[in-house]
């Protein structure tokens, strides 16, 4: 059930949130949806990849995302965080993206290659990282996780979202979101130690 | 902001992800037919409509069927009017009313006076702390019934 208790204001159009560029969206304003997609693709794309969609389907797996947020726009609930609803999206969209892979008993070597094409700029649009070598140990390393463990490190540690926003975005308690986190730390370290 | 919980136990883990952060700084980017394919998608959802698709959960289709909205709908007046019949003192309990609009929107009147109210959602009656809250206009807040949460509940202080 999607709330209107207090109908959004736009807020000044020099730097309008994305809360109310979703209200102005939702009301069919083109330029805001174009500014929520611009403003959003890295931050999709980013965690589509840190949650292992390799770079030759993560633009589709994006595309995905962006339609599932458009077309429920008007559901949003105003005073919510819209970063979070986009954070839990793209991870629902991503362990989908798996899942199906995984009927299709997609290879390790799928996801690797994804890596290497990504790593070298090709379609995914990556370009190269100065550190290429430490930023895929710990892309490597998140494999082994479960989705879930995989989702709040990545949302915790990496996109630097506080218990209480990862626990909104995964729907889940504060209490869970610190167990599986301290059970992700453990297990990455260990990995990471191991191969060195 | 995030509190990581870095520090013992963990030093090649905090380095791979300090190496992450400071190495990983360009930024991926939508191919612009990419971009211009989703916003024709979105400006028309009738002409490019995927398959339905359940979001989260298959009973979600039930929820947009219409069929769950007034079971829940009937659960929840028979929870805020239970709630509004259990006086703790010092409390105020004002009648609370919930109609259902046509267009997929229920509407809560509070009976007492067009006072302001402040109204907490959550998916969870002991989460309500955690919940953001809104203010009333004229005795009256709406939610809407197509799509988030299956149940929702509502604390009026």
């Amino acid at each position: 059930m999607k709330a209107c208790v207090e109908r959004w204001n736009p807020l000044d159009d020099s730097d309008p949130s994305d809360e109310s560029l979703v209200a102005m969206a939702a009301e069919g304003n083109r330029e805001a949806l174009d500014s929520l997609l611009r403003r959003n693709e890295a931050r999709v794309l980013r965690v589509l990849r840190l949650m292992g969609v390799p770079a030759s389907d993560r633009e589709d797996v994006a595309q995905d995302v962006f339609l599932r947020v458009f077309q429920h726009l008007s559901g949003f609930r105003a005073g919510n965080s819209f970063g979070g609803w986009l954070y839990r999206i793209t991870v629902n969209a991503s362990n989908d993206y798996r899942g199906r892979a995984a009927r299709r008993r997609k290879d390790e070597s799928g996801w690797v290659a994804g890596l290497e094409e990504a790593a070298s700029g090709a379609p995914g649009q990556t370009r190269e990282l100065e550190s290429r070598g430490e930023w895929r140990r710990i892309e490597r390393a998140l494999e082994s996780l479960s989705p879930r463990e995989r989702a709040v490190f990545v949302l915790s540690e990496l996109e630097e979202l506080d218990t209480r926003q990862v626990a909104r975005a995964l729907q889940i308690t504060s209490i869970t979101v610190r167990r599986h986190l301290v059970r992700a730390r453990k297990h990455l370290q260990r990995i990471l130690a191991e191969g060195k | 902001m995030n509190t990581q919980m870095t520090g013992h136990g963990s030093p090649d883990l905090d380095s791979a992800i300090s190496a992450w952060k400071n190495g990983s700084v360009q930024a991926e980017a939508l191919s612009e037919v990419a971009r211009i394919r989703i916003l024709a998608r979105a400006a028309n959802p009738g002409r490019h409509a995927p398959p339905l698709r359940a979001l989260f959960f298959p009973l979600r289709q039930l929820v947009l069927a219409g069929a769950l909205p007034l079971v829940l709908l009937t659960g929840l007046i028979g929870y805020v009017t239970l709630q509004s019949l259990v006086a703790t003192p010092g409390v105020e309990h004002p009648p609370i009313s919930a109609s259902k609009t046509s267009d997929g929107e229920v509407i809560f009147k509070i009976a007492n006076g067009k006072r302001v109210h402040r109204v907490y959602m959550s998916t969870s009656p002991d989460r309500f702390e955690q919940a953001p809250g809104f203010t009333t206009r004229d005795g009256a807040f709406r939610d809407r019934l197509d799509g988030g949460p299956d149940l929702v509940f509502y604390r009026i202080d």
